[in-house]
């Protein structure tokens, strides 16, 4: 089993993404585009975020009434603040997007994309469009494994093997990509890797693109921004 | 209208100040700086028995010092002064006399300018004082802006700031510049396409 380098990949882009972060899902479709206007393909990776490390725990009830907290005031601020945000973009992309109840053990879905991503390019993107979406519908439970074969499935995946592969071999591959991030300066999602440079949020896809342009006219500045699709 | 909320020793206040006053020119749209008291983030060293929690802040606090800089050169910036344990209450008292005389934005700019190059400290009354005089505010009476200060930032907490640089543009609350296409968007009345 070959071990994972964090910051090299034979392809020219690295995307680190973690199905339980708003702003993975805000990226992801920004982020495909790139595949397409300038023909390439992204190396796109798990990042499973250990939320309470850094943010704190909390979770709610049906109602949104909060239950358990451990959280303080500088935390609560940033969280509510990131979900407003996520939200109002949302809006804007219809895309739906409602706040978790609780922080979710996303470890499961970031081994069935490990799981995904060897089966096809075409797999891979399916089975990440239907989590993203039904997760954030809250229509998926992304901690149950039946439900995850089921997306598989749906993905056009062969599922048979999956459940081993969880438990062993893509439990192992994912460990130890996770031990690595921090050590090369990841933390975060969505993170986009490209010509040994680290770029941490959507607001760097201007320069992303800089990049993959030949790094030709003046540098742009972070900007949430919309680009038309290139035609050639 | 754009109210952006600023501290003189958060350098991402610095690094927004010069497109969003571009931007607020280009518009026609007024643009006021509020002032902000924040706390610094001090970056830790790697110790042998650092937790998750204090890796995860070291690792991004290191990204971001290193994102700072790839951004500041992008605009000429010098960011050599250490903000760590300053206190920039004299500056933002100076932002809000600045304001009264109509001049917070050029202030505000010299401000930035001389402290991040190291060439003067955000507590001194005489520098801030000349610089508030070369703007065309003579005259600086710290005292006289306490009491505003702290009723500036309860008003700023109550709309939902609760950091730098934080934009408070038609009703909604933006945390840093990479928002100005969103801003410009609805500073023009959303008539073009969604700007994401």
């Amino acid at each position: 089993m070959q071990q994972m380098n964090p910051l090299t990949s034979d392809k020219p882009l690295i995307v680190y993404l973690d199905f339980k972060s708003p702003y993975a899902y805000l990226a992801k479709n920004p982020t495909v585009q790139l595949e397409r206007d300038y023909q390439i393909e992204i190396d796109w990776r798990p990042l499973t975020l250990d939320i309470p490390s850094f943010l704190g725990s909390a979770r709610t009830d049906d109602k949104g009434n909060l239950v358990e907290n451990n959280r303080t005031p500088r935390q609560w601020n940033g969280v509510r603040y990131a979900y407003m945000d996520a939200k109002r973009y949302a809006r804007l992309k219809d895309m739906i997007l409602y706040g978790p109840q609780k922080i979710w053990d996303s470890s499961g879905a970031s081994i069935g994309m490990l799981w995904a991503k060897a089966q096809g390019r075409a797999q891979l993107m399916a089975y990440m469009d239907r989590v993203f979406e039904q997760f954030w519908r809250r229509e998926l439970d992304i901690e149950d494994l039946k439900v995850l074969e089921e997306v598989l499935d749906e993905a056009g995946c062969v599922v048979n093997g999956f459940r081993d592969y969880l438990e062993d071999d893509g439990r192992q591959i994912h460990d130890q990509l996770q031990d690595a991030l921090h050590p090369a300066g990841i933390f975060g999602v969505p993170t986009y890797i490209i010509e040994g440079e680290r770029f941490f949020g959507r607001e760097h896809l201007p320069m992303v693109r800089w990049i993959l342009e030949g790094r030709r006219g003046s540098k742009p500045d972070i900007a949430y921004q919309h680009f038309p699709e290139i035609t050639t | 209208m754009i109210r952006l909320a600023i501290d003189f020793k958060n350098a991402l206040s610095w690094l927004s100040l010069g497109p969003t006053r571009n931007m607020a020119e280009e518009l026609g749209v007024p643009l006021e700086l509020l002032p902000y008291q924040t706390e610094v983030s001090v970056l830790t060293e790697a110790g042998e028995e650092e937790t998750v929690a204090e890796r995860h802040a070291r690792v991004r606090a290191e990204y971001y010092a290193a994102d700072l800089k790839r951004y500041a050169d992008l605009q000429n910036i010098e960011l050599v002064a250490d903000s760590r344990g300053v206190d920039s209450t004299m500056a933002l008292l100076g932002l809000l006399w600045g304001n009264q005389k109509g001049v917070g934005l050029d202030y505000a700019h010299s401000v930035f300018s001389r402290f991040w190059s190291d060439s003067m400290g955000l507590d001194d009354v005489q520098s801030i004082g000349e610089i508030l005089t070369l703007s065309g505010a003579p005259g600086f009476e710290p005292g006289a802006m306490h009491e505003e200060l702290n009723t500036v930032r309860e008003t700023l907490e109550a709309e939902g700031v609760f950091s730098v640089p934080m934009y408070l543009v038609e009703g909604q609350v933006f945390q840093g510049r990479e928002h100005l296409p969103m801003i410009r968007w609805l500073l023009a009345g959303e008539r073009e396409s969604v700007p994401i």
